[in-house]
């Protein structure tokens, strides 16, 4: 993972144990990864939703579509 | 005179408390790895049906119901799993006395109560056909959904626990892992409602195949992390059933299958949704080496 920015130095992230999550900014800056990599993987699904991937067409009429008759 | 650091070492050498964990390790175990799995399993299946109904509700709007009430029932089985595991049951009442923000576990209780409320609400709409209703409504909870999804990667990770201390990529594999499974789960349903072979099914595929490799860069990057603080914690026969579990099983082959068209995609999206526990087993039980604790 990217190294962190030394935000402790600001005295608004405390990521220092024992307990980080305690600070409400720290543990939106602890999740801040989590929620990207979460956001791509809905991006990707999403994707997959507007992208025209091939789908088997089902022929129900009785005709030979194959181009060879 | 004895060199301080010589004295400390020989201090800590003949110190009962040498051998001995310092953390107390949580009583979480087998329970805690299914309350993952049917969390993972209902808010993936709840976020990837509702994010197609609300793009494209002609592909998925046969299966919606069927998925919505499929995620209620799993939601179910995880809050009653969550309170069994508890201990006791009214402790996850009491925690809904009170709001914190700055508590991941109070954040989850808010979530996961949140999500089954509105879902419940979402599978009656559903069922009595109001199209636009259930459309608002499954677009209102996708916010406590993500909520559910997104808190338990920092609850373990946050902690001074062996393993889940030094996992920094932990609450991201799993966020991805929940929409993994959850567009697994539906892929399954759309199958088994004879629309395998539509563009929803087609598009589930494709996104499932790319979640797959997505999911194997998030392992590794957690593997990694885990082996170097706790190395060789499984052991290498145990460490291989796991690899063998996950990557193999819940991966590869069913990565393999997606490529083959839909002619095997339900044993692909039944295999990753079959390996799904034990990545949560592995993960749930790092801290618990067998070594002893303190009494």
């Amino acid at each position: 993972m990217i190294p962190l920015p030394p935000l402790d130095s600001l005295s608004v992230f405390h990521l220092n144990a024992p307990a980080p999550y305690l600070n409400w900014p720290s543990w939106f800056y602890i999740q801040l990864p989590n929620v990207v990599w979460f956001g791509v993987a809905l991006v990707i699904f999403l994707a997959c939703l507007f992208v025209p991937f091939p789908s088997k067409a089902v022929d129900s009429s009785g005709y030979d579509v194959s181009g060879e008759g | 005179m004895v060199a301080p650091a010589k004295a400390a070492g020989a201090l800590l050498a003949t110190s009962p408390y040498a051998s001995r964990r310092q953390t107390k390790v949580p009583g979480w175990a087998g329970l805690t790895a299914w309350d993952v799995l049917f969390n993972n399993l209902s808010l993936g299946l709840f976020l990837v049906t509702a994010l197609g109904m609300l793009v494209r509700p002609a592909w998925f709007a046969s299966t919606a119901t069927a998925a919505y009430i499929v995620a209620f029932v799993l939601v179910l089985v995880d809050l009653s799993l969550l309170v069994v595991d508890l201990g006791d049951p009214p402790r996850f009442t009491h925690m809904l006395r009170v709001a914190k923000r700055e508590s991941p576990m109070s954040v989850g209780t808010w979530s996961l109560s949140g999500y089954a409320a509105l879902l419940f609400l979402v599978c009656i709409v559903s069922v009595a056909g109001w199209e636009d209703v259930t459309r608002v409504l499954a677009a209102v909870t996708l916010i406590p959904a993500a909520g559910g999804v997104l808190y338990k990667g920092v609850l373990f990770s946050a902690t001074s626990q062996a393993g889940w201390r030094a996992s920094r990529w932990l609450g991201a594999l799993m966020a991805e892992s929940a929409v993994l499974v959850g567009a697994a789960l539906l892929l399954a349903i759309l199958v088994l409602s004879h629309q395998g072979g539509g563009e929803g099914a087609s598009a589930v595929r494709a996104a499932l195949a790319v979640l797959l490799v997505l999911q194997a860069v998030l392992l590794i990057a957690t593997a990694l992390e885990v082996r170097r603080d706790v190395p060789g914690r499984y052991g290498p026969l145990a460490g291989l059933v796991v690899w063998i579990g996950v990557l193999a099983v819940g991966i590869v082959v069913p990565l393999e299958l997606l490529l083959l068209g839909n002619l095997f995609q339900i044993v692909a999206a039944l295999l990753v949704v079959a390996a799904a526990p034990v990545l949560r087993y592995a993960l749930v039980f790092l801290p618990r080496d067998g070594r002893k604790e303190p009494s």
